[in-house]
């Protein structure tokens, strides 16, 4: 027995430990950045709402944070996110940029420090500078204070690359000590001697003998470094420096999430580091500790071993680029006899890595047919339908019914009585005739601007005069000039440029006339070209009545703002009609699981098209493809005779630019009150070729709704099948209105795609191509199979 | 002809506290072309810091050049730039080193080392290098050089490093060869073949070779002509059989003497009395005349100069003028 411990006391001591340990703790890191699914099953851009639950035969109000329980083990974040997944999912973002900046803090020490050896005049003054300047005024200040300014943000657009710049460059100098006082070491060596005697000149000797003998101590300092890295990222990070960066929606929306990582996580601990919200900043605290526990001890390991005289560690690596080489292969291979475990073992691991690269793509057995869903597209996006205008239709030769007799032929059940879901729409309106010209007050000439070119028209107030033009800025005193004189304003057509102004003040100025003011015209300066006429309902606020809101182009606001004084000359006609039909359509394929028959999948698309200008061409290309891909889906499903375990609803609103939504519509119709589990996929432009990229919003999705989030882990993967790339932003779309709830949750899905085709009378079926509506279509059909009918049944 | 090789009044010192002390003090030679100098004395009396000189490497030991001449091939060395001399180094002018592990490069396979030279002075491509290499491997005589080219230096034995350090010197085909102390590490049977594979490789190649020891016994079988220095400063220079026949110098006497005779009963081995002085204080006059059997006044009071007796011969000391 003693001699068995003694055995293993002896093996034990043979053990690096520090490496093992380090070994472990960066596996295990590394594999969270990697494949963060596998270490967590919640979404971290889904989030809990502020909503009643009923726990324990109670009604409790959660309002997010919500503190660690059984739910979310590590409880969530003030915006609802799972805290456990985000610390996953931010692994990636926070570790890889903190190698990053080893990285290139030893490229730039590297050089510096063996110039410095050599004595090249000034480099030793250099690297003696930086360090002076950082041990005194502290690294994590400068890179605050110079993460701010615009230089650094306009080169690099992304906080990312600014934050990993800064800290490379301004903390480089550590190192560049350690490697001079190393590179002293090798110089002093005999051997050095001797390459001079052969005739090596300095670079040779650098490059050929002194990085060689310094690479074991690079990798030890690499590690190391990125360790301290990590620490100063968690400084920052309590000072509020943040990393990640978002996208912009894909229509124009600018609803940009933070990325995850671990510096922003903590960048909130000034706000919830005491009593029940202390867990926000511990926990990622304790995920940046337990890294940095990892690189050091990793590193700290690794120089052991370096150290060692027979490293079984350095026999292995010294090894590998003899076992790689293909030459070595090819004299063992003509030597068989001798190396014949050598050569199976080689052949084998060239197979297999190969097997991965060129592995064979995936096909689906299930077909999604674009060409079909093209021609759709192509039908929906022609001109009889009138730009699929909501109340603009005639009754027999319309959208919906052409989706209808589309479904027919499918075999696709109505569902309801009926496939057509009527609705009316209290109003809609067609801009027939607008006018604005601008008037010099001094010289009486007259510019007339071009209506769709020049400006558009965002409201439907008739309106004919002419106004005194006054520019209204933000600054102190007009708030209160509105308010105390509020018929001034009432009577001038306000001229305001939103150019360059924040949200916040534009959703202020837009409150306060509406609240005291109610001017007759309003006319907003926007960021767009002539040519590139836009519809605006999203982005005008519509909230004033009585209100002639105009859209101004780029050059046109300029034009106007440099005439300074002058008249309005306004006229605008618009064709207003009241309780219009709106006509949705919706059907279904029927779950065979009794289980889930209060679940549901309801897939939705718009069929309307977009534009108050019925003269105007809107064709929507990009819409009418949803629908397309919709029915495509619809039409597959059937043909292959899937059962999906729960009802799969395909719906297409009408009427959803208006208040009198169809999916209002239908959600009261059919949903409401009834304790449905709904799961709503919306389609918002798709199918475009310039558009390589998808972007999803799941951000209502609540993070621990597992069948929600395996979904969208598969629709990940689906897409990846698919040659494309999903990213996450936050999108709106009208009916999402209508299936956010406590058991309802959407998920919307639109094409990354340029600002100026979507939503313009460019977005045409020259934009849309077989091939994306192919990607998107197959990606999401064999996610629905996937996910719903328990895979493929091929 | 004009010697490959002129050293004339080269003066080296090191520094020492605040100042500086002299190793090399005076030292002329020459080596002519095709001929083996032996640069023979005892440890401390600068030859190795003489050969360093020539080779322009003084400065990695913490040496500087006080004053002299180094002309090499009709090119004055000392005052030749850095980049000109890494020409010469290597290519013209090569050294082997006392210890071959020590200069050799512990991370480099020996077969990398040898075509190194030839690669930097372009002699040949990257790959007709590799085969030059091989051919200088067996040249030198290491066997097996197909399977030992990739070896790192450890997995070889003393003679076969010293072997290969021959190899990567010779590899360029050098007009002068610096030996220091070749044959010092190894054993005595070592030390015959190397030197032979050096006259060889003389012969052969018809470069001149600077052989530097404290070995009478390799100096009487090899070398052309002899230069004998004590202290920093060249006491006698001969050619060998003249030296032997007949040492002119009372420390070559003495130094004579101290070699073992087979042919001779000896009570004790003979041993030059005294110590080497200190090179931080040496004596006045004479740097020998404390050991010296044959010392003078005069000796104790002024250096004597090295003058010509016959052509052929040169002497330090005041017995001759």
């Amino acid at each position: 027995m003693k001699k068995l411990n003694m055995s293993l006391l002896k093996n034990i001591k043979k053990i690096n430990i520090p490496l093992l340990i380090g070994s472990i703790i960066l596996i295990f890191i590394f594999g969270m950045c990697l494949y963060p699914e596998y270490f967590t099953e919640a979404d971290p851009y889904g989030r809990e709402r502020t909503q009643y639950k009923y726990e324990n035969g109670k009604s409790i109000l959660v309002i997010p944070p919500i503190p660690p329980n059984d739910e979310y083990p590590l409880g969530t974040d003030h915006r609802g996110r799972d805290l456990k997944s985000l610390i996953i999912y931010g692994s990636k973002l926070t570790i890889f940029s903190a190698l990053t900046v080893a990285l290139i803090r030893l490229i730039i020490a590297l050089p510096l420090s063996i110039a410095a050896a050599y004595k090249v005049r000034f480099t030793n003054g250099f690297i003696n500078f930086f360090n002076i300047m950082f041990s005194a005024f502290p690294l994590i200040i400068a890179v605050i204070v110079l993460s701010n300014i615009a230089l650094f943000q306009d080169i690099f657009k992304d906080a990312t690359y600014v934050n990993i710049f800064l800290l490379s460059v301004l903390g480089w100098s550590r190192l560049s000590h350690i490697l001079r006082t190393k590179i002293d070491e090798i110089l002093m060596q005999d051997f050095i001697e001797g390459e001079v005697a052969i005739g090596k000149n300095k670079l040779e000797i650098a490059v050929q003998n002194i990085i060689p003998h310094l690479i074991p101590s690079i990798i030890v300092l690499f590690f190391l470094e990125t360790a301290m890295v990590l620490l100063s990222f968690s400084q920052l990070g309590v000072f509020g420096l943040v990393f990640g960066s978002g996208y912009e929606g894909a229509t124009g929306e600018v609803g940009v999430p933070i990325e995850f990582d671990w510096p922003s996580l903590l960048s909130l601990s000034k706000y919830f580091y005491r009593g029940d919200y202390s867990y926000l900043s511990i926990y990622p605290a304790i995920a940046f500790a337990f890294a940095i526990i990892g690189f050091n001890t990793f590193g700290e390991g690794l120089k052991i071993e370096f150290e060692k005289e027979n490293s079984r560690v350095i026999t292995f690596i010294r090894a590998m680029p003899s076992f790689l080489s293909p030459i070595r292969l090819i004299y063992e291979i003509k030597n068989y006899k001798q190396y014949k475990r050598s050569v199976l073992g080689k052949v084998g691991f060239y197979i297999t890595i190969l097997l991965i690269i060129f592995c064979p793509k995936y096909e689906s057995p299930y077909g999604f047919d674009e060409n079909n869903a093209f021609k759709i597209t192509k039908e929906l996006t022609d001109d009889i339908f009138k730009g699929r205008l909501t109340g603009f239709q005639d009754k027999d030769n319309n959208p919906a019914q052409y989706i209808v007799n589309k479904l027919k032929e499918y075999g696709v059940k109505a569902y309801g009585d009926d496939y057509i879901l009527e609705n009316t729409i209290q109003e809609v309106f067609n801009i027939k005739y607008a006018e604005l010209s601008m008037i010099d007050t001094k010289t009486f000439s007259e510019k007339k601007l071009k209506f769709r070119q020049d400006y558009i028209v965002a409201s439907n107030f008739n309106y004919d005069g002419i106004l005194d033009a006054e520019n209204i800025e933000i600054n102190d005193g007009i708030f209160e000039n509105m308010a105390n004189e509020p018929d001034y304003y009432k009577e001038k057509a306000l001229i305001i440029d939103i150019r360059s102004m924040t949200q916040k003040d534009f959703i202020s100025l837009n409150g306060f006339m509406k609240y005291y003011v109610q001017p007759n015209v309003v006319i907003f300066i926007e960021n767009w070209k002539q040519q590139e006429a836009r519809y605006k309902s999203d982005i005008i606020n519509k909230n004033m009545e009585d209100t002639v809101i105009i859209s101004l182009s780029s050059e046109a606001g300029d034009e106007l703002l440099r005439m300074g004084k002058c008249k309005l000359k306004i006229s605008v006609n618009a064709e207003k009609r009241n309780d219009v039909i709106g006509r949705s359509v919706v059907a279904y394929i029927p779950g065979i699981d009794e289980s889930k028959k209060n679940d549901f999948v309801i897939i939705g698309s718009n069929l309307d098209g977009i534009g108050y200008d019925l003269d105007e061409k809107y064709p929507s290309a990009g819409r009418a493809s949803s629908a397309a891909i919709s029915l495509e889906i619809a039409r597959t499903l059937i043909q292959n005779e899937v059962k999906p375990d729960r009802d799969i609803i395909f719906a297409f609103w009408d009427g959803n630019m208006t208040d009198d939504r169809g999916s209002k519509s239908f959600f009261y119709k059919y949903l409401i009150n009834r304790n449905y589990r709904i799961f709503y996929i919306d389609l918002m432009n798709l199918g475009y070729k310039s558009s390589d990229k998808l972007m999803i919003d799941n951000t209502k999705i609540f993070p621990n709704s597992k069948e929600e989030q395996d979904f969208i882990k598969r629709l990940k993967k689906n897409a990846k099948r698919n040659d494309f790339e999903l990213v996450y932003g936050t999108l709106y779309s009208p009916a999402v209105i209508d299936f956010t709830g406590s058991d309802s949750q959407p998920l919307l899905i639109d094409s990354f795609i340029s600002n100026e085709i979507v939503h313009t009378p460019k977005d045409t079926l020259e934009e849309i191509d077989t091939h994306s509506i192919k990607q998107v279509g197959q990606m999401l059909l064999d996610t629905l199979i996937d996910s719903f009918s328990g895979g493929s049944n091929k | 002809m004009m010697p490959l090789l002129k050293v004339e009044n080269l003066q080296v010192s090191f520094p020492w506290k605040n100042k500086s002390v002299k190793a090399v003090d005076g030292v002329s030679f020459d080596v002519p072309h095709k001929k083996i100098i032996a640069l023979v004395g005892e440890s401390g009396s600068g030859k190795s810091v003489t050969a360093l000189s020539v080779m322009g490497l003084i400065a990695y030991e913490g040496g500087k050049i006080e004053g002299g001449e180094i002309i090499f091939d009709g090119q004055e060395i000392l005052r030749m730039k850095e980049k000109r001399l890494s020409k010469i180094r290597g290519k013209d002018v090569a050294m082997i080193y006392q210890d071959p592990m020590a200069s050799l490069n512990p991370g480099i396979s020996v077969g990398d080392q040898i075509r190194e030279s030839l690669l930097i002075h372009k002699i040949a491509s990257r790959k007709e290098s590799k085969q030059i290499a091989l051919n200088l491997m067996r040249e030198v005589g290491i066997p097996d050089a197909d399977q030992r080219y990739g070896s790192l230096p450890a997995s070889f034995s003393g003679g076969m490093r010293q072997r290969i350090m021959i190899a990567m010197a010779i590899s360029c085909r050098p007009k002068l060869l610096i030996a220091d102390e070749p044959t010092t590490a190894l054993d005595v049977s070592l030390q015959a073949d190397i030197m032979n594979t050096l006259q060889e490789l003389k012969n052969k190649i018809g470069m001149s070779i600077l052989l530097i020891t404290h070995d009478l016994g390799l100096v009487a079988q090899h070398a052309d002509n002899v230069v004998v220095m004590y202290c920093g400063k060249v006491m006698e220079e001969s050619p060998v059989d003249k030296l032997f026949e007949e040492p002119l110098h009372p420390y070559t006497i003495g130094l004579m003497n101290c070699i073992p005779r087979i042919d001779v009963t000896q009570d004790q081995l003979f041993y030059i009395p005294g110590c080497v002085p200190s090179i931080y204080d040496y004596p006045m006059g004479c740097r020998f005349h404390n050991r010296c059997s044959k010392v003078k006044p005069i000796c104790r009071e002024k250096m004597p100069k090295l003058i010509n007796l016959n052509d052929d011969r040169k002497v330090r000391c005041w017995l001759y003028q």
